[in-house]
């Protein structure tokens, strides 16, 4: 097909008419700027053919310039098959078309029924969305925005495709056959598993939970059967053991032994009591030799005892004797010096008698000395005591320190009060003339001064008188005050008896002088007192006078004695120590007597004891002998000992016939057997208890029928184990046959769609060199694969795409040009993303594509095309 | 004279738990009904006494639901029972025939201990009650001392082997063949062989009264003796089964011939009353083998009780018709192609491939047979 000439009038920005002309047979490059309208020029085209006459859908009124109301037209000049034909359209308003070819024109339905069979589509749905029905043309009429889309043809294209396909491949996929097969094998296959990571489902899933439940079930049937056969074993052994301890509690050999062994305990203890009754038997024959041979030693002890005695007797006295002689002795003796003592101790008193008299007489004349000497000493001292008296009145008289302050501060107050008083005072000095009487206030004065305080009259003789008025208020009081302070003054100077303040300090000194002389004084007094030890006299004035009072009157005269005190002293004392010697000497005697008379005590004492003692082992050998004489106790002692020997005898073979039989053994045996017996009834007990438990067990859980479960449980998983592996099984055939059929068509397509690819592959390769291309079941570019690895279209670049897009595009182009489809390929705006080495291989592509076929390249970049050989078109 | 009907091996409580809900209730059915059938087979001959030779049960613990069953059946019938335990439901203290003592009506006597009992005046029956599943002892040895008044019938029960059948020599309750004649017996009946069989003059097994195994063609019954004092007795085999469990080998090479084979089984017995183990074997054309197992599945299988098919011997060579019914050309017969290339690798999955490659000769008939509707 070749598009000659095209015309357009009111369709969208072409208000005006415009026709382009002089297309060619091969490449044609239609520049123009950018909003020109290139693309409207293909809408118009697209309009012509495609868009029935009489549509008023939106898109053909969006062909109606904006504001018009004009009738869109569209004329197009074209040959197909070297045959011309005119087409001319007009929308909306009296809308028409009209085909005029060689065979004549055609107009309205029957122009667009010529115009489908001759360009090969189908009558569309008139608002340019069904793409599917545009067939080849519209297909490779390709605009701006969809040259980018790698994407699968129309459906005529495809089937045109698949006819070209069919008759040069000479292969077919199977088609519908093929599909639904495989459908239903994929079908019948997820039924079981999924497809995708071919895990069970369905009726598998559910077989195999089956199985895993059945194997639960098996499993537990056969513990439980187990526990069931355990417990059976138990019952068994249970009821074996009950058998053999009934047998063993009944067993003939056991009472048979258990009475011998009574019998041996009844001999054996009767063996033990004769034994133990022999061994005491010989006890008591050792007792009685034992008290034998005692009565023996007894009589031997009590001839040694009189004997001894006898002979202490014999000693004693002679000891007696020798102690009474000493005693004698010593008797005389002491009582010679008692008489010694006795005259010393008279001499003594004598010498004593003499000393003691002379020494009274002595004393007495010592006392009435003394009592002279006082008597002198008295009289001293009543002198002195009158001095001491008026020493005393007189410092008595002393002023206290603060009495004379006061007085001192009265006399100031009086002194100032006076002064005060003489301040207020109106002084009145009268000088009278010889002779003058004065009267003051009626009375008559002879004063020459006269303090008036009050309105005073004087009057001198006859002459008259003259009142004097000292001024108002204060003269009263004043006066007061003055007599106050000096009466206060006078009254202490009274109480004090002085007269004046330095009156009391000369007062003072006088009193002070005489407290002086009044110490001295003492100390005199006390020095004339010493005190008379030999008067029994103490110190001090006092007991002086106390002394003298007592003495009376009348003094005896006392002659000096004459005695020689000393030498009396000395014979006293000589007959003191004589006494002494003679009186120790007494003691002496005396002593040795005392000793004496306790050694005869004693020896008296001892004397008796013996003679006691002596008695008492006499009496003692007499009762011993009332026993029997010695010959009688030693012929008892050996008849003693001869018995004893005999029962020693017997007690062995007592003994040695008790231990032949062990009685504790026996009792032991006795006892184990006992023993035995009652545990194999206490077990006998419990087994029975046990084997009613068991027995219920058995019967509760027989009833269930566990082995019958058991068996049944193992045929239910035999059976679905069974049943799973049937399903597995067809799940694998299944498995195995979609995988041979996706291989089969994956195959079948490849082969099929060789031709496309080959053909594609002519123009990619000089693209992208090394380049493999895949097409899917719609004809759509799937991917490419470079180098072995693939790549989906959809992660290509996007000028990559676009040139994929047009090449697969000349491919299919291709294919229907050799089918003999009217082919006429137009680009809006192709191979805007491509760089310069692209461009210039898919121009060159384009050129030589355009020797086989009509290519129309609408574009605004004239200088990207520049170097393209081709004719072109400028739109004015 | 005695009449007595000899039975054995009834097997009750056998839970047959790999068929379907259905069959595994008409069979367990089938057991019980059978001891309805024992009861009145031995009123048709007459007989007062039916003797168990053991395995009256399938196990030794079954449910007290079977123990019931059983029990009110026999309790039906106007005889008296002599059930003996077998290896299957030997005797142990407290276990299961202490439950059906328990039970039992007087018409039934459980003989567990190896003593003889008096049936009736003039015949005493001498069990060989089994104590273990295996028990390396002759159980019946004991029957030599037996004590019986003279001149009363001697009628052994024993449950065991023939020491003739022990080909390995392995057998466990191994009966001499001559212990009716060394305990002086007038009739031995012997249980745990599950078909008939006579073992000399006075010994025989009866069989189970209701086949349940594979590998057993006749079908179940019993034996009718009439014991005699000092003679030989006299017995003869009576059918009281009623499902046949028939094993069948087909060598088949077109669906001709299983079409053959079929009516032939048909006319050999009732296929309702049928369970089938079925092995087809030879090689068949994918075609044939597909319209096989359509014939089997649509028809046979829905008139036997039971069907257990096995195919795998059956080898399928797809031939070039069957191919090419798949797809002469294009991605089918690419599949085709890949698969059969499997099946004669023969490596691990060529079962697999072999039955994918038929899945898709069946998924393409399928297609086709929808495309012509």
């Amino acid at each position: 097909m070749i598009i000659k000439s095209l015309e357009v009038a009111n369709f969208r920005k072409f208000r005006d008419p415009l026709r382009i002309e002089g297309f060619t047979d091969g490449l044609n490059i239609v520049v123009e700027p950018n909003e020109t309208g290139k693309s409207t020029l293909l809408e118009a085209l697209r309009a012509a053919f495609f868009i029935r006459y009489s549509a008023k859908t939106e898109l053909v009124r969006s062909y109606v310039p904006i504001g018009d109301d004009v009738a869109p037209r569209v004329s197009v000049g074209f040959h197909v098959r070297g045959e011309p034909w005119t087409l001319e359209k007009q929308f909306m308003k009296s809308p028409s078309v009209r085909l005029a070819g060689s065979s004549g024109r055609k107009e309205s339905d029957a122009a667009e029924e010529t115009l489908q069979e001759l360009l090969g589509f189908e009558r569309g749905n008139n608002r340019g969305s069904d793409l599917e029905t545009r067939g080849p043309l519209g297909m490779l009429w390709v605009e701006q925005a969809t040259a980018l889309a790698v994407e699968s043809p129309n459906r005529i294209v495809r089937d045109t495709v698949r006819g070209v396909l069919e008759s040069e491949v000479g292969a077919v996929t199977g088609g519908r056959r093929f599909d639904a097969i495989r459908s239903n094998v994929e079908v019948a296959y997820s039924a079981l598993r999924t497809p995708t990571t071919g895990k069970s489902r369905g009726d598998l899933a559910s077989a195999e939970v089956r199985v895993a439940a059945a194997t639960e079930a098996r499993q537990a049937a056969e513990a439980n059967f187990r526990e069931y056969e355990s417990t059976l074993g138990e019952l068994e052994t249970a009821k074996s053991r009950l058998k053999i301890l009934e047998r063993d509690l009944v067993d003939p050999e056991v009472s048979a032994q258990r009475k011998k062994l009574e019998a041996d305990l009844n001999t054996a203890e009767t063996a033990a009591l004769r034994s133990s009754a022999a061994e005491a038997q010989l006890g008591r024959a050792d007792e009685v030799v034992k008290s034998a041979a005692l009565r023996i030693d007894r009589l031997d002890g009590a001839e040694q005892r009189v004997a001894t005695a006898e002979s202490l007797v014999e000693e004693a006295q002679s000891k007696r004797e020798e102690v009474q002689s000493k005693l004698d002795t010593t008797s005389n003796e002491e009582k010679s010096q008692r008489q010694a003592l006795e005259a010393a101790r008279e001499v003594s008193g004598k010498a004593d008698a003499e000393l003691h008299a002379a020494r009274e007489r002595s004393r007495v004349f010592a006392t009435a000395a003394g009592a002279r000497r006082s008597i002198e000493a008295r009289k001293a001292l009543a002198g002195l005591e009158e001095r001491e008296r008026e020493l005393e009145g007189e410092s008595a008289r002393g002023i206290g320190g603060d009495d004379l302050d006061l007085v001192a501060k009265l006399e100031l107050a009086a002194i100032q009060a006076r002064a005060r008083f003489e301040a207020g005072v109106v002084k009145v000095e009268v000088e009278l003339s010889e002779g003058a009487s004065l009267r003051i206030d009626g009375e008559a004065a002879d004063a020459g001064s006269v303090d008036v305080f009050k309105a005073t009259r004087f009057e001198m003789g006859d002459a008259g008188g003259i009142i004097v008025r000292p001024p108002e208020g204060a003269s009263l009081t004043i006066e007061a005050d003055l007599a106050a302070a000096e009466g206060e003054r006078d009254a202490v100077l009274k109480r004090l008896g002085i007269k004046s303040h330095s009156d009391g300090i000369a007062l003072n000194e006088r009193a002070a002088a005489a407290a002086r002389e009044l110490i001295a004084l003492r100390k005199q007094i006390a020095a004339m007192c010493p005190g008379d030890p030999s008067i029994a006299l103490a110190p001090g004035a006092d007991a002086l006078r106390a002394y003298v009072a007592s003495l009376g009157e009348v003094l005896t005269d006392v002659r000096v004695p004459t005695d020689d005190i000393d030498a009396l002293q000395t014979a006293v004392t000589d007959a003191k120590l004589r006494e002494a010697s003679v009186s120790g000497r007494r003691e002496d005697a005396r002593e040795a007597l005392s000793k004496a008379e306790r050694d005869k005590a004693k020896a008296d004492a001892d004397l008796a004891g013996a003679i006691r003692e002596s008695d008492a082992a006499s009496e003692n050998l007499q009762n011993v002998l009332i026993a029997g004489g010695r010959d009688d106790l030693e012929a008892a002692l050996q008849k003693a000992q001869r018995d004893r020997a005999a029962k020693l005898d017997a007690s062995e073979s007592a003994r040695e016939g008790s231990s032949a039989f062990d009685a504790d053994a026996i009792r032991r045996r006795l006892e184990n057997i006992d023993r035995a017996t009652k545990r194999a009834g206490e077990e006998r007990l419990e087994l029975t208890a046990a084997i009613a438990t068991l027995e219920s067990a058995i019967l509760r859980e027989g009833t269930v029928g566990p082995a019958g479960r058991v068996a049944e449980t193992r045929d239910e998983e035999e059976a679905a184990i069974f049943a799973c592996e049937r399903l597995k099984q067809e799940a694998d055939t299944l498995d195995m046959l979609r995988k041979a059929l996706a291989h089969a068509a994956e195959e079948a397509s490849r082969r099929f769609l060789a031709p496309v690819t080959a053909r594609a592959g002519r123009y990619i390769q000089r693209l992208l060199p090394g380049c493999d291309l895949s097409f899917s079941d719609e004809l759509e570019l799937a991917g490419v694969s470079r180098a072995g690895i693939d790549e989906a279209c959809g992660g290509l670049s996007r000028g990559t795409q676009e040139q994929l897009a047009i090449l697969t595009r000349l491919a299919f182009a291709d294919l229907l040009l050799e089918d003999g489809a009217p082919i006429s390929l137009i680009l809006d705006d192709p191979l805007v993303y491509s760089d310069d080495a692209r461009l210039e291989t898919m121009t060159d592509i384009l050129q030589d594509a355009a020797k086989r076929m009509q290519v129309i390249l609408l574009t605004c970049r004239s200088k990207a095309f520049r170097h393209v050989d081709a004719n072109r078109i400028f739109l004015k | 004279m005695l009449k007595i009907i000899h039975s054995a091996d009834w097997q009750l409580g056998k839970p047959f738990g790999r068929f379907a809900t259905d069959v595994r209730n008409a069979l367990a059915e089938a057991r019980l009904d059978a001891i309805d059938r024992l009861g009145e087979t031995a009123a048709t001959v007459g007989a007062g006494h039916i003797v168990v030779a053991g395995d009256v049960f399938d196990n030794v613990e079954p449910g007290d639901r079977i123990v019931m069953q059983a029990l009110s059946r026999m309790e039906r019938a106007p005889v008296t029972w002599w059930l003996m335990p077998g290896n299957h439901d030997h005797a142990r203290a407290g276990g299961l025939w202490s439950r059906v003592r328990a039970k039992a009506p007087a018409s039934v006597r459980i003989v567990d201990v190896p003593e003889p009992v008096e049936m009736e005046e003039g015949a005493w029956l001498l069990p060989a009650p089994l104590e273990h599943r295996k028990t390396t002892n002759d159980p019946t040895a004991a029957m030599v001392d037996m004590a019986t008044p003279p001149g009363a019938l001697r009628i052994g029960l024993a449950h065991g082997s023939i020491t003739e059948f022990g080909a390995s020599g392995e057998s466990s309750n191994i009966i001499p063949p001559d212990r009716a004649k060394s305990a002086g017996l007038d009739y031995l009946a012997l249980g745990d062989w599950h078909g008939y069989l006579t073992v000399g003059d006075r010994t025989a097994y009866s069989g189970t009264p209701e086949i349940d195994r594979f590998g057993r063609e006749e079908p179940g019954g019993c034996i009718g003796v009439d014991v005699r004092s000092g003679e030989t007795p006299e017995f003869k085999r009576i059918e009281t089964g009623r499902y046949r469990w028939l094993d069948r080998r087909w060598n088949v090479a077109s669906i001709d011939q299983l079409d053959r084979e079929i009516s032939d089984l048909r006319f050999e017995a009732r296929l309702s009353d049928v369970l089938l183990s079925l092995k087809l074997t030879g090689v068949t054309s994918l075609a044939d083998r597909v319209a096989m197992f359509a014939a089997i599945e649509d028809r046979l299988a829905h008139e036997v009780r039971h069907l257990e098919l096995a195919t795998e011997e059956l080898i399928a060579q797809p031939m070039a018709e069957d191919v090419a019914r798949i797809d002469v050309q294009g991605a089918l017969a690419d599949a085709t192609a890949t698969l059969r290339a499997r099946i004669e690798g023969s490596g691990p999955d060529a079962a697999i491939a072999a039955a994918a490659l038929e899945r898709l000769y069946i998924e393409a008939l399928r297609f086709d047979a929808e495309a012509v509707r």
